[in-house]
């Protein structure tokens, strides 16, 4: 262990100057599924707690409000703002006809800070405990917790340089495969335990 | 005047919200009764003006002759006791004694048809508060009954269904939200569809269900005769309801649905069976379909032994479980079959327990095989009733057979699941219903089950035991498992020095 980490250049800096915060489109109601519909919508249950997003479960609807949909990109972050968790997500690729439910925000790296921002460092970021403190301590609701986006937007956020962001960020998505990697090497002893367990019965 | 069209909706938005004059006040319970009754009143009130107008169309000049027209109406309505007279006067004091005044006239009117059915109800009652306020409460009820949304004249209305759905609304949304004291008036629509059409019920047949509570299932059983026969309205429905608000609600419901064909009895159905022929025995039916009241208590166990309608002769059910009261008394009240005629059929819902429960209610379940009068056993998903979440099962009796075999449907496991109850679809329904009719065994959901077979299991019923839904599991290679978990093993190696990199790259090592 290193006796002392090394101290990365970074400065502080609050989440909206970084990216632009759009709240998630107006559904009126729960969304309801609907096999023949036009769009597909993520919602808090297709994130998880690590913060991927499962995008095969996602559920197929109709647009019911009047604004138009944003449709999801790659780079994009999504936010949940409502209910215990408040995870961000990362979009990996463009997904057309895919928007998010109302209960999630829409976070777009600025145009100014393209090439100087990692996303995928900023998700890994706002999913720690120093930010997700923060929001603990400024989450509102008594039953139903809620980041409002004034809270959301001043979220404090450190940026050290690209590169820094970069390594974090393979870091991050290496641990993501470590955690099913791990998972499946459970599932597998549990298999060989179920094949021993047959084997017995079948045997006596 | 010319009406604008109806609209189911808006009928029901309107009587919902005629709710809220009475919410904080009193309890769901109570003030269903009121709405519910209202409802009534507002209907047969429009229904008897709507007619008068008719009339002195035809006899402007003879209000003699319109006089004598009314008195051959299906309702009659005195003087001064319609809704809008009640509607004219609301601004004065008195409106509860008014309204029951107007309650007991109608009643009073109407000779044996309506009798007794508002003494349950008084609008006069100190549940409402103290005067003043029982008199703005009434005020505001009359209001919102009187708006023109809920003109309900057969000449805008068409048809009777409107008024009649609007009070299924109303009472699926009582039983929705007043918990479980409301379980015991509403079957889930989808539960009685699916026993109106197993039981397939024919023209001129007899119906009964001994718990009738509201009569949703009595009334999907004439559907299902008027959608099967042409509109034919030939056949008759009986019921009994302990309950006796409910009892009044289902008689109204009747009327408000146009089944003016019926008898519904007030009274305990195992204590004091009301439905009874001239000399005193049971009255006997051709269809016997109930949803009775899950494992009651105090049931009437205490004179069960001396019944004098032997109904318990296969055995008295425990003290505090009525489920096998209910299944006896039905099947003591099943037409006999005979060459040219099926015979009663009966179909009713039951806890679990039921299947395989033993002491008593095993040896009447055991009786009830031995005589080969069970036909088929349908299990249901759980979440599917108000007010309980566990799964229930349909058990349908023939009085005549076509074989001594025993059908087993496992339907758990097919619903749409929602938020707090699950669903029937019409897809799943359908399913269950084809599978009982070719009476044949389904891999994995239906199985024909011999005497034998039920007797090899002691007569125990659990679905589980003769519908094997067990899915096999792929057999698995342990050679497989093993290289495979060498293979993880090495990711995660490469992995591990993949980060260690990054790590290093950062600063940390």
């Amino acid at each position: 262990m290193p006796k002392k980490a090394k101290a990365h250049a970074s400065r502080q800096i609050t989440l909206s100057e970084l990216v632009t915060i759009q709240a998630g489109y107006p559904f009126r109601g729960s969304i309801q599924e609907n096999p023949d519909g036009d769009v597909k919508a993520v919602q808090p249950r297709d994130i998880s707690d690590l913060g991927e997003l499962s995008a095969d479960k996602l559920i197929t609807t109709n647009l019911t409000g009047k604004r138009k949909a944003d449709w999801l990109q790659q780079g994009d972050i999504l936010f949940i703002s409502k209910g215990i968790r408040h995870f961000a997500c990362y979009v990996p690729e463009d997904m057309p006809e895919t928007t998010l439910a109302p209960s999630l925000f829409l976070l777009r790296v600025k145009p100014e800070y393209q090439g100087q921002l990692n996303p995928e460092f900023l998700t890994w970021q706002i999913n720690q405990a120093p930010v997700q403190r923060y929001f603990d301590n400024s989450a509102e609701g008594s039953r139903q917790l809620n980041i409002r986006k004034p809270i959301l937007a001043a979220a404090p956020i450190a940026v050290p340089d690209i590169e820094t962001q970069n390594t974090i960020a393979r870091l991050y998505a290496a641990s993501l495969r470590e955690n099913a990697l791990l998972h499946r090497l459970i599932h597998n002893r549990q298999q060989q335990l179920n094949a021993i367990a047959n084997d017995l019965i079948s045997h006596s | 005047m010319p009406h604008s069209p109806i609209n189911q909706q808006e009928i029901n938005n309107t009587v919902w919200k005629a709710c809220d004059t009475f919410r904080g006040t009193v309890d769901p319970s109570i003030y269903k009764d009121f709405i519910l009754t209202m409802l009534f009143l507002k209907y047969i009130s429009d229904m008897h003006q709507d007619k008068v107008d008719e009339l002195s169309k035809q006899f402007g000049d003879n209000p003699a002759m319109i006089e004598a027209m009314m008195a051959s109406q299906s309702f009659k309505i005195p003087t001064g006791s319609t809704f809008w007279d009640l509607y004219e006067h609301r601004h004065e004091a008195g409106n509860g004694s008014r309204i029951d005044q107007a309650l007991h006239a109608i009643e009073e009117a109407n000779g044996t048809k309506l009798k007794n059915v508002f003494q349950g109800i008084s609008f006069n009652t100190d549940k409402l508060g103290e005067e003043k306020q029982k008199n703005d409460i009434l005020r505001h009820l009359l209001e919102d009954f009187g708006k023109e949304t809920l003109n309900l004249r057969p000449s805008r209305v068409g048809s009777l269904d409107v008024i009649g759905n609007a009070y299924e609304y109303l009472i699926k949304h009582f039983a929705a939200g007043s918990g479980k004291s409301a379980g015991e008036f509403y079957t889930p629509p989808e539960v009685s569809d699916l026993l109106s059409i197993l039981l397939e019920p024919e023209e001129g047949d007899q119906i009964c269900d001994p718990a009738c509570g509201s009569g949703s299932l009595l009334m999907k059983c004439g559907k299902q005769v008027q959608k099967n026969y042409n509109g034919s309205k030939k056949y008759a429905l009986f019921g009994q309801e302990a309950i006796g608000s409910t009892w009044s609600l289902a008689k109204m419901n009747m009327f408000l649905h146009g089944e003016d064909n019926h008898r519904i009895e007030w009274g305990d159905t195992i204590r004091n069976p009301k439905l009874q022929d001239g000399n005193g025995g049971l009255l006997h039916f051709d269809v016997v379909t109930a949803n009775p009241p899950f494992s009651l208590d105090k049931w009437g166990h205490e004179d069960a032994g001396n019944d004098p309608f032997a109904r318990f002769r296969r055995g008295i059910p425990p003290k505090t479980k009525g489920d096998y009261a209910f299944i006896s008394h039905m099947i003591e009240t099943l037409k006999p079959g005979s060459s040219s005629k099926q015979g009663g059929r009966m179909g009713v819902v039951v806890p679990h327990g039921v299947l395989f429960r033993a002491s008593s209610e095993g040896k009447i379940r055991k009786q009830l095989i031995d005589e080969n009068l069970l036909d088929t056993v349908i299990g249901l998903p759980e979440k599917l009733f108000f007010g309980t979440g566990i799964p229930a099962a349909i058990l349908i009796f023939r009085k005549r057979k076509t074989d001594d075999k025993v059908l087993f449907i496992d339907a758990s496991r097919e619903f749409q699941s929602g938020k707090n109850q699950n669903l029937l679809t019409t897809d799943n329904i359908q399913k269950i219903v084809d599978t009982y009719q070719n009476r044949q065994t389904v891999d994995k959901y239906a199985y024909l089950a011999t005497l034998e077979e039920i007797q090899e299991n002691d007569y125990n019923l659990n679905i589980p035991r003769y519908v094997d839904t067990f899915e096999e599991e792929e057999e698995i290679d342990l050679m497989v498992v093993r290289s495979e978990r060498l293979a993880l093993q090495n990711e995660l190696a490469n992995l591990e020095a993949e980060m260690a990199g990054y790590l290093k790259e950062l600063g940390y090592e």
